[in-house]
């Protein structure tokens, strides 16, 4: 014989329950958020430096050290390693730590001997971006990870850019992919590597170094 | 009557990739499971050697950015690519150059604006055709002040003071939102980088461009020489960035190509 008390008492501690949990899960998507929007607003401080770096009257009048500054920035913005891992898909647990850091070291010089001159040759006065909106992506082992829209605008062209961010533990939010007009670098990458099947870990990293000595 | 069209192209695409996709290109042969049309689901993972394993699951699992293609016709398409790539150094580089030496910016931004102006039936149709009417309505109206107040539209009023935003549509990306897959992997000389569903959308989307109706015709293949020759002048050095930063520049381009449709459908 069950009191209508004890009833009670077991429908309250359901419902307590069942809030908690559902203020534990508004509390965490709150805090997602948050961190989303600290990821784009240090997206937005180091996109500044950079084009302070680009304006800067001294630096442009020295393109060699301007671009080494720029080299510098790049590795305070980009995680290299993600971004490489992401590049080499699969393919990554098959080199060796030593491997690992070879190739993370190549690859961070192909992109930015590749795309930081370019940055380096723009027409700044033209270019304004837009902060579009912020996407906190499902965080994983104190890893969390946010995407964030902008639109550059250079002259009349509109380009949308996704930045995926990415914070580990006691690190600031890092670039890991950049994704222009829906098309991920890193996947770019992967899909290249997917198809050089028969290449060896050493023989990925002798190719990429080639490339970068060009 | 959009079903039974989709229905029918679906039919052909089929039949069609039914066909090629066990040939897959040259380079895949060891690897079947990558004739796919669109991207699978990979094999389970076993070891947790990498840590960093599961954070990237999205990668994987293609829902987002593994899109692959069959390339059946690999070797025309690498011809087609040199063919193109030798193009665009030798003729579309050099010219474009000239052009936006000579051209000031204004000017080949109004004709950017006028062209895209006058690709109105096109996106107008095929919003429709996805059944997009509030942006149908949209791209009336942006027709209507781009061409009055805009002058023919070259000025685009609408999008730059009224904050009025269009979208690309085409029958390609139509077919796509049908769930009509890539067909496969198609690289058209001159126009570059395509697939079967996205060559049979460009040709039904030519009706609908009122340039093609230009007479004589003279005027109709310099009108798109010119266009051509005006967004390339906005987007030198994009392609040489591409392939300079790549592996393998032609399985880049055609990943990049898959990549923005699929995006481009999805909006």
């Amino acid at each position: 014989m069950t009191s209508p008390k004890a009833v009670l008492s077991v429908i309250s501690c359901f419902l307590t329950l069942l809030f908690s949990t559902v203020a534990v899960s508004v509390g965490s998507d709150a805090e997602n958020k948050k961190k989303a929007a600290l990821a784009q607003e240090h997206l937005e401080r180091k996109v500044d430096e950079v084009l302070e770096i680009i304006r800067d009257p001294l630096l442009t009048a020295d393109p060699p050290a301007q671009e080494k500054v720029l080299y510098d920035k790049g590795f305070e913005i980009f995680d290299f390693k993600t971004f490489s891992m992401l590049a080499l898909g699969p393919k990554y647990k098959k080199f060796s730590p030593r491997q690992r850091e070879d190739f993370i070291l190549y690859f961070s010089q192909l992109i930015s001997q590749t795309y930081f001159p370019k940055l380096a040759g723009q027409d700044v006065q033209n270019i304004t971006i837009h902060y579009l909106d912020n996407r906190p992506l499902k965080p994983r082992k104190n890893v969390y990870r946010t995407d964030v829209s902008t639109e550059l605008l250079r002259g009349e062209t509109h380009v949308p850019i996704i930045y995926r961010m990415i914070r580990r533990e006691n690190t600031e939010w890092k670039i890991y992919d950049i994704k222009i007009e829906g098309v991920s670098m890193a996947a770019n990458y992967r899909e290249q590597y997917r198809h050089q099947i028969s290449l060896t870990p050493e023989e990925i990293i002798t190719q990429l170094k080639e490339k970068v000595d060009q | 009557m959009k079903y039974l069209f989709a229905l029918m192209l679906g039919c052909m695409m089929l039949s069609a990739s039914g066909d090629y996709a066990v040939a897959g290109d040259a380079d895949e042969n060891m690897k079947p499971a990558s004739f796919v049309l669109v991207a699978q689901a990979p094999e389970p993972r076993t070891d947790h050697e990498v840590s960093d394993d599961d954070l990237f699951d999205e990668y994987d699992t293609g829902s987002e950015e593994t899109q692959m293609v069959a390339d059946p016709l690999y070797h025309f398409n690498y011809a087609m690519y040199t063919v193109n790539d030798f193009l665009y150094f030798y003729a579309i580089k050099p010219v474009a150059q000239g052009y936006k030496f000579v051209v000031p910016t204004p000017v080949r931004s109004g004709i950017s604006n006028f062209f895209h102006n006058l690709l109105f039936p096109v996106r107008f149709v095929n919003n429709i055709l996805q059944g997009k009417g509030e942006a149908a309505g949209t791209e009336f109206c942006a027709f209507f002040i781009n061409s009055t107040i805009g002058i023919l539209g070259f000025n685009d009023f609408a999008q730059k003071h009224m904050d009025i935003e269009l979208h690309d549509e085409d029958l390609g990306q139509t077919l796509g939102s049908y769930n009509i897959g890539d067909g496969f992997y198609l690289v058209l000389p001159v126009l570059g980088p395509s697939t079967l569903r996205d060559t049979i959308g460009r040709a039904g989307d030519w009706f609908l461009t009122p340039v093609n109706y230009a007479e004589p015709w003279e005027v109709a293949w310099g009108a798109s020489i010119l266009e051509r020759t005006n967004t390339a002048s906005f987007r030198i050095g994009d392609y040489e960035a591409l392939k300079e930063a790549s592996i393998d520049p032609y399985v880049a381009l055609r990943n990049a190509y898959i990549q923005n449709r699929k995006s481009q459908i999805k909006q």
